[in-house]
């Protein structure tokens, strides 16, 4: 299973791609942003930033509980991202997981320009 | 494109080593015509070929006839390598490390479960955590999670759950002798800690089942099956444990191809030489992982177990639970194997495909030294299971391994348009299978018809001659995560 995502900017592809990841977990339409994580990985390139990035939000999720739903990346260069992310603690009488995402892969991962913005491509071991 | 390839008999396929530059020994696959019908359709011969271009591979590329699509090597892939020149390869192993397969027997007959499933199926989902985000029931300290690491099913059996003569009918003794918990990340140990004891998701499950037919009596008998008896088949991995360590790795040997020199076509087969501090340092973390595998399968073990005797109200001594055997189908392990007349070290890294040693193998317990290890095939959850043997046919061309499933051939998203306005519960329940699952999605993907024909497949395994069936296991209560 994979995500492709879109983003006239960098950090809004980034962003965007968050939120793919977490759609194939869980419905964010189930998920508060009521409180705030902040976030900081580094990568040798854009695309190992983007496979951090995401493995960082499965981390989350699992040894902290930490479900997001708004990805607002503040700084952002080929090799570095911090970021704010708001959501909240699971509840397991409200959030019904769809699937568990075991890890992010390198497999055919992908970030390019496109006419109008950005374009990754990442696919998930589920 | 479509892979070149040569039929060499009715189960065997070669792709020459002239079909791709770097190519370094040729791609063997083990199939019929049938399966390979599918096969051909998935780009995984491909990944076949792409394995034979690791440095210091041995022999060829193999791959079993449950064969699909995987990141870097196909699921189904057996790649051996040699010690002083090859290379390990986290990608080659996969990101469940010891993904595996537990049978446990009892002294119950069908009968005797006979309009007790549901309470015995709501009995293992009520005990046994599954699913995402779900905890394990064992609270482990960083010092426990340590000596876990280092001892794997023996610490658990040592802290009082399940029994110590279930070591002896584990592959390894359910412990990999030289993990090292020192080569693991923070963020491995921080994941696994609280998921030790968790079943987790998608294919993974407990199953309650009874021999249906038993094809090779002597070794049933070795293995102390027989027709109409109940057993319990757990499948499961080393759950964020292992799935960190592999992405831990991936990054490291990614880092490592450009100080070794090694070009390789996918980026997911990224690895260093076996010989080298990044081949030894994911090698102690593979280990380590392996180690957590066993651990988990052996909790449930006891759960399970628990389970059993509260609901069946019988005793330990009526249940009579034990091990048959435990086998990894996700690892890389340091073998002696003979080729050319000579024994020599490899790594043999089994993505996908389980251990099939045969009679007489000194890895072989004691108990079933005069047959041959058991090798469990699981199914999908609506047909059937199987126990196979290892031969020396084995040894001799696949370093001793066989296959390890059904394999998927739909995609989940077409298990998903297949399934819309049906219920797999109440399919299943018309077939005798009580199932109780914890994720929404899960249901519809990894309902039946979303997994190969596992009787083909163990088929094709079969007339090849490299492992042979001893029975058949039909499934009549299911949890999944």
């Amino acid at each position: 299973m994979g995500i492709v995502a879109y983003g006239r900017t960098l950090p809004e592809l980034f962003s965007h791609a968050a939120l793919g990841l977490m759609a194939i977990t869980i419905d964010p339409a189930d998920i508060r942003p009521q409180m705030e994580m902040a976030v900081s990985v580094q990568g040798a390139n854009r695309e190992e930033l983007l496979l951090h990035w995401l493995n960082e939000l499965l981390y989350l999720l699992e040894v902290e509980e930490f479900l997001g739903k708004e990805f607002i990346v503040e700084e952002l260069s080929d090799t570095h991202l911090r970021a704010v992310i708001r959501g909240e603690k699971r509840d397991p009488e409200r959030h019904h997981f769809r699937r568990e995402v075991k890890a992010v892969t390198y497999h055919r991962l992908q970030v390019r320009a496109r006419k109008t913005g950005w374009e990754a491509q990442v696919i998930v071991d589920l | 494109m479509s892979v070149p390839m040569k039929q060499l008999d009715p189960y065997r396929w070669e792709i020459p080593k002239s079909y791709k530059a770097g190519m370094r020994v040729p791609g063997i696959i083990y199939a019929d015509e049938r399966l390979m019908e599918a096969i051909r359709e998935d780009n995984c011969l491909e990944q076949v070929a792409n394995g034979a271009t690791f440095p210091g591979i041995v022999k060829a590329s193999l791959a079993m006839p449950d064969i699909h699509y995987g990141y870097g090597l196909p699921i189904g892939g057996v790649v051996a390598t040699d010690l002083r020149e090859g290379i390990v390869s986290p990608g080659g192993t996969g990101y469940d490390i010891n993904c595996g397969v537990r049978l446990l027997r009892t002294n119950l007959q069908r009968e005797d479960v006979q309009g007790r499933m549901k309470d015995l199926v709501e009995g293992l989902y009520r005990e046994i955590p599954s699913g995402v985000g779900s905890k394990g029931r064992v609270r482990l300290s960083p010092g426990d999670e340590r000596h876990l690491l280092l001892e794997g099913a023996r610490w658990v059996v040592k802290q009082g759950y399940g029994h110590p003569e279930d070591l002896e009918h584990m592959e390894e003794g359910g412990c990999l002798e030289a993990a090292d918990p020192d080569a693991v990340s923070s963020k491995a140990l921080e994941r696994g800690r609280p998921q030790q004891g968790t079943l987790g998701s998608g294919n993974h499950f407990v199953e309650v089942q009874y021999i249906q037919e038993v094809f090779d009596e002597q070794c049933a008998e070795a293995f102390g099956l027989r027709l109409g008896q109940v057993t319990i088949m757990i499948h499961t991995g080393s759950r964020g444990f292992g799935h960190q360590v592999c992405t831990d790795f991936l990054v490291t040997m990614n880092q490592a191809m450009a100080k070794y020199d090694i070009h390789l076509p996918d980026r997911q087969l990224a690895c260093a030489p076996l010989d080298s501090p990044e081949g030894r340092l994911y090698l102690g973390a593979m280990r380590a992982a392996a180690n957590f595998a066993w651990a988990n399968r052996q909790f449930i073990t006891h759960w399970v177990e628990e389970v059993f005797l509260k609901s069946l109200r019988i005793s330990p001594r009526e249940l009579a639970a034990a091990v048959v055997y435990d086998v990894a189908h996700n690892i890389v392990k340091i073998e002696e194997h003979e080729m050319e007349g000579e024994k020599r070290k490899v790594a043999v890294h089994r993505k996908g495909a389980t251990r099939a040693f045969p009679a007489g193998h000194p890895d072989v317990p004691q108990a079933y030294r005069a047959v041959g290890h058991p090798v469990l095939i699981p199914g999908d959850m609506g047909t059937n299971s199987y126990v196979l043997v290892g031969t020396p046919l084995a040894m001799a061309e696949t370093f001793g391994s066989t296959c390890h499933g059904a394999g998927r051939v739909l995609s989940r998203h077409a298990a998903k348009r297949a399934a819309r306005g049906r219920s797999i519960y109440r399919e299943l329940e018309d077939q005798g299978i009580i199932l109780r699952a914890t994720g929404r999605d899960t249901v519809v993907e990894e309902m039946p018809e979303a997994y190969k024909d596992i009787h083909a497949v163990v088929d094709v395994v079969h007339q090849a001659g490299i492992s042979r069936k001893v029975a058949k296991l039909r499934p009549i209560g299911v949890i999944k995560g």
